[in-house]
């Protein structure tokens, strides 16, 4: 430690490490902080349009107020049928979501479903795509870009700095191995960067943690994300300890080092995404937009035979008097077309699902390439910000869809006005969480990428370690 | 003197194996991601032909339909890239790749490749541009950062300052040998890049395409000068080849891994934009309850009915000559666009903030400021998308108009039921865009250009005195 403290550097390059870690750790609980207002904002919206609706109904069957034309809380087509009716699927931020951002805006914590929401929409955005581009500064960017540098900067001449001053031999003099002196040093290096990642990742994690939550949980996840941390860490000081043990110089060893990390962070991973592309290309949204709109085009023109089947399958459903315009339209052609559609578009719909879960597939087998790879991509499986893992938001909003039709369908078809027992029994829109068992289970290839490969440079550094002799003019025992 | 020491410096560079395997892994990686992108080019170009044929044709033969449910069904528009995206993608790869054209709203664009494939698929390096940029600037900096400080160390610099060679001389003659080391390589690659974009689209390879194409060589030219002269300004004033090693790969890892996700921060942080849904809920209060002392929409079209009914001499809507339905989508269309483009304005400000932001970071290289020109040049930077959806936006307007009058014309009273054919939908014109030209890209740029340039002259400056400086 005091070798740190006593050079300006190290002691910059600490403070340097503290003020990205607090960053980094400020823009993660920024991100779960506001996706918690999304979903605060989207549930009170929800519960004032429905309470606001249920109140109307009240007041109408009392007497005290009068239908207004399109907010008729009795008409069905008015209550259930559009956007009024949508209500919000939650998807709540896992306890590590503060330290792995994901496809932020891309990736929103809200989905509306309704009787004819249509669930294969994009994400709205309005980000600027720049922003997007550069990713964010999160703790996983941080400690799997950034901590290899410091790393390097700071463990680049753990021993090659006294072979470079000639004293080396002297050093091997001392009744403490080299080995030992070098693990003694790389263990304060492993303090001076971890202790602070401790800090940094628990105050934003536990202060993005939700109190309705219970605690243990999250503590223990928190330390699981610390301990894969820690062995990344750990591969970056075993691999300069390697080189180390080399008897090469202090500069030659930085050069290899800067050279790993250019390889594990930038050529590796540009690597394997060319390859992930080439063996499972990404969905071709462009073609599933076009097959979506001929679905569409075809069933729009086959409407009123889409109505028949409908009357067909659920008899007694028609309306008993006249409608008007706007009712006619959504009862005789919208609904059963979106029904129609639902089934029409679930084969296109599982192909894309597949799609990209093939290309997360390859992602993870071929993660292990490059620990920095393996580190990331276990560390957002863990925090559940993969696309593949927010899939289940749209499942869940789907299982929901499918709920509201069951019970509103009969009344849409048929527009028998709402009754209040019809609100009372309105399905409530679902929480979903992402269960740690299944995240983990998802990680734990890349985990085992990364262990492979601290296992390796581990096995590569104690064999250095051994075979490092003391330059022969000290070496009493050859 | 000056050619004898280029000869000398150009001699070790090429003895320097290390160097030349890494000058080699940056080539070869170049070329593949420069083919990679220009094969993606044309395959892309062939699948934007397609998809918009396709949906035009959708468009035609949607079948009867009233004009606002075919306003619903809406168009489809995909950005036209030039030959140059092949080189650098820009924001491509977390851009929306399509926009939807539809009734009652401003689109943007949807379905970025990032909604696919994660945060994972964005990773390393993604074009040519980046590898040349941040790999590129690499290189300079292993070749240049011992060019003095190893001769300081080595103990020549006494040798040859004992000579009476003139610090300066020397010192541009160690910049003259870098300078054509850089030439050499770099050549060719400029040479192999300008044929690929001739061949990613010959038809496209006009001025317009040359002009940007030249003005991109010159700005690597002038970014690379930059990290030449700055490298080997700091191994003067560096006391030894490892410490000026240690700066400059602190500069490029601050300006180049560093500074990109900082500018995206600061620039979210600072100047935040709002959620889709207090956007959206926004633009709806405004809708209901109106701005600036004007009334919300049910006034306006209790006002508008009133209006209409005394324009045409009538007791009631279901006695007017023409459709009010058309009329009412008509003033309804108005009031949106007004409400759209005063709320577009209030994200095109913060946009601009954001944009500022970003400039902040230049403060840690000449990165990121090369990369917004070079995406600009490219056609790919945000400025371009804008200028892409603004032009969108008016074609959706103009067609939303045209399908409302059409409501008002072929309608009577408050009737709002009618359907029209394919004839109605043919009639529509298509989309026609013109990209804007390398001056407008060069307007737009000019903040990151000019601190390019910057950078350039900073190190000027600190090589004019570190070239003073120069002792053994």
């Amino acid at each position: 430690m005091r070798r740190i403290l006593s050079e300006r550097t190290g002691v910059m390059l600490i403070v340097l490490w503290c003020g990205l870690l607090a960053l980094a750790a400020q823009q993660g609980q920024r991100h779960v902080t506001g996706q918690y207002a999304e979903i605060s904002a989207a549930r009170k919206a929800d519960e004032a349009a429905w309470a606001g609706k249920r109140a109307r109904l009240v007041a109408i069957e009392g007497g005290s107020a009068h239908p207004e034309a399109f907010g008729d809380p009795r008409s069905p087509t008015n209550s259930v049928m559009g956007r009024s009716g949508e209500r919000p699927i939650v998807l709540v931020p896992t306890p590590l979501a503060t330290l792995s951002g994901g496809a932020g805006d891309l990736a929103p914590a809200v989905l509306l479903a309704g009787m004819i929401t249509k669930l294969i929409g994009p994400a709205q955005s309005i980000e600027n795509p720049a922003n997007r581009l550069a990713g964010p500064l999160d703790l996983t960017f941080v400690v799997s870009a950034l901590l290899p540098l410091f790393v390097l900067a700071l463990s680049f001449d753990v021993l090659a700095r006294e072979r470079d001053a000639k004293i080396w031999p002297l050093l091997a003099s001392q009744p403490t191995s080299l080995p030992h002196i070098v693990a003694a040093r790389l263990a304060v290096h492993f303090a001076a960067l971890w202790l602070p990642l401790v800090v940094a990742v628990s105050v934003s994690a536990l202060q993005s943690h939700s109190s309705a939550d219970p605690l243990l949980p999250t503590v223990g996840e928190i330390a699981l994300w610390l301990v894969i941390a820690a062995g990344y860490l750990l591969f970056w000081q075993l691999l300069a300890a390697a080189l180390n043990f080399r008897a090469g110089a202090s500069a030659s060893n930085a050069v290899s080092l800067a050279g790993a990390w250019l390889a594990a962070v930038l050529l590796i991973p540009s690597g394997v995404d060319a390859a992930v592309q080439a063996l499972a290309p990404p969905p071709d949204r462009r073609e599933f937009l076009l097959e979506v709109r001929g679905i569409e085009t075809d069933l729009f023109k086959r409407a009123d035979a889409l109505r028949e089947a409908y009357d067909a399958a659920h008899p007694g459903q028609r309306p008993q008097g006249p409608l008007n315009e706007f009712d006619t339209y959504f009862v005789e052609n919208l609904y059963p077309r979106a029904l129609a559609t639902d089934a029409a578009l679930a084969p296109a719909l599982t192909r894309l699902v597949e799609e990209r879960a093939a290309q997360a597939r390859w992602w993870r087998r071929l993660a292990w390439l490059s620990p920095t790879l393996a580190f990331r991509l276990a560390t957002e499986q863990l925090a559940g910000v993969t696309p593949v893992q927010r899939q289940v938001l749209q499942t869940r909003a789907k299982e929901f869809q499918n709920e509201m039709r069951a019970v509103f369908g009969a009344h849409v078809a048929s527009m028998r006005p709402l009754t209040l027992a019809d609100y009372d029994r309105t399905p409530e829109p679902s929480t979903v969480r992402l269960a740690f068992r299944d995240r983990f289970a998802l990680a734990f290839p890349s985990l085992l990428g990364l262990a492979a490969s601290l296992v390796a440079v581990m096995a590569t550094a104690i064999a250095l370690a051994r075979g490092n002799r003391v330059p022969a003019p000290l070496n009493f025992r050859s | 003197m000056l050619w004898t020491i280029a000869r000398h410096e150009l001699r070790q560079l090429r003895r320097d194996g290390r160097l030349r395997a890494a000058a080699w892994l940056a080539f070869c990686l170049l070329t593949a991601l420069a083919l990679l992108g220009w094969q993606t080019f044309r395959r892309e170009a062939h699948e934007r032909g397609h998809f918009e044929a396709t949906a035009r044709e959708q468009w035609e033969n949607q079948g009867e339909k009233h004009p606002h449910r075919a306003a619903h069904f809406g168009f489809y528009l995909t950005k036209p890239e030039l030959p140059l995206t092949f080189f650098d993608s820009g924001i491509k790869p977390a851009t929306g790749r399509v926009l939807w054209l539809e009734a009652h709203q401003r689109s943007v664009f949807a379905y970025s490749p990032t909604e696919d494939a994660g945060a994972t698929g964005i990773l390393g390096l993604t074009n040519g541009a980046e590898v040349l940029q941040l790999l590129g600037a690499l290189l300079v900096i292993l070749a240049a950062y011992g060019s003095v400080a190893r001769e300081r160390e080595d103990g020549t610099l006494r040798l040859l300052l004992a000579q009476g060679v003139p610090p300066r001389r020397w010192f541009a003659g160690k910049c003259m040998g870098l300078g054509l080391a850089l030439a050499i390589v770099g050549t060719p690659v400029a040479v192999g890049l300008w044929l690929l974009c001739w061949r990613a689209d010959p038809n496209a390879f006009g001025i317009d395409a040359v002009a940007r194409g030249l003005a991109l060589t010159v700005i690597h030219g002038i970014f690379f000068f930059a990290w030449l002269i700055g490298a080997v300004a700091v191994s003067a004033w560096a006391r030894t080849a490892r410490g000026a090693l240690a700066l400059l790969l602190g500069v490029w890892v601050g300006g180049g891994v560093l500074a990109p996700r900082l500018a995206s921060t600061l620039a979210s942080t600072l100047a935040p934009l709002p959620t889709v849904a207090a956007f959206a809920k926004a633009r709806t209060d405004d809708f209901t309850s109106g701005f600036e002392s004007e009334p919300g929409w049910s006034a306006r079209l209790a006002q508008l009915e009133k209006e209409t009914l005394a324009q045409y001499n009538v007791n009631k809507l279901a006695d007017l000559p023409v459709g009010f339905s058309g009329i009412r989508m008509q003033a309804m269309d108005a009031f949106d666009r007004r409400i759209s483009d005063r709320h577009q304005q209030r994200l095109q400000a913060i946009y601009d903030r954001q944009i500022s932001w970003h400039a902040v970071t230049a403060a840690l290289g000449p990165y990121v400021p090369m990369r917004a020109v070079s995406a600009s040049l490219a056609g790919m930077d945000w400025p371009h998308y804008q200028h892409f959806a603004e032009a969108a936006e008016q074609y959706r307007r103009g067609v939303v108009h045209s399908l409302d009058q059409l409501l008002e014309r072929e309608l009577r009273g408050d009737k709002w039921e009618i359907q029209f054919g394919s004839d109605v939908w043919a009639r529509v014109p298509p989309f026609t865009y013109s990209t804007p030209t390398w001056t407008w890209a060069l307007r737009v740029t000019a903040g990151p250009l000019l601190l390019v340039v910057g950078w350039l002259a900073l190190a000027a400056t600190i090589a004019w005195f570190g070239a003073r400086r120069i002792s053994p």
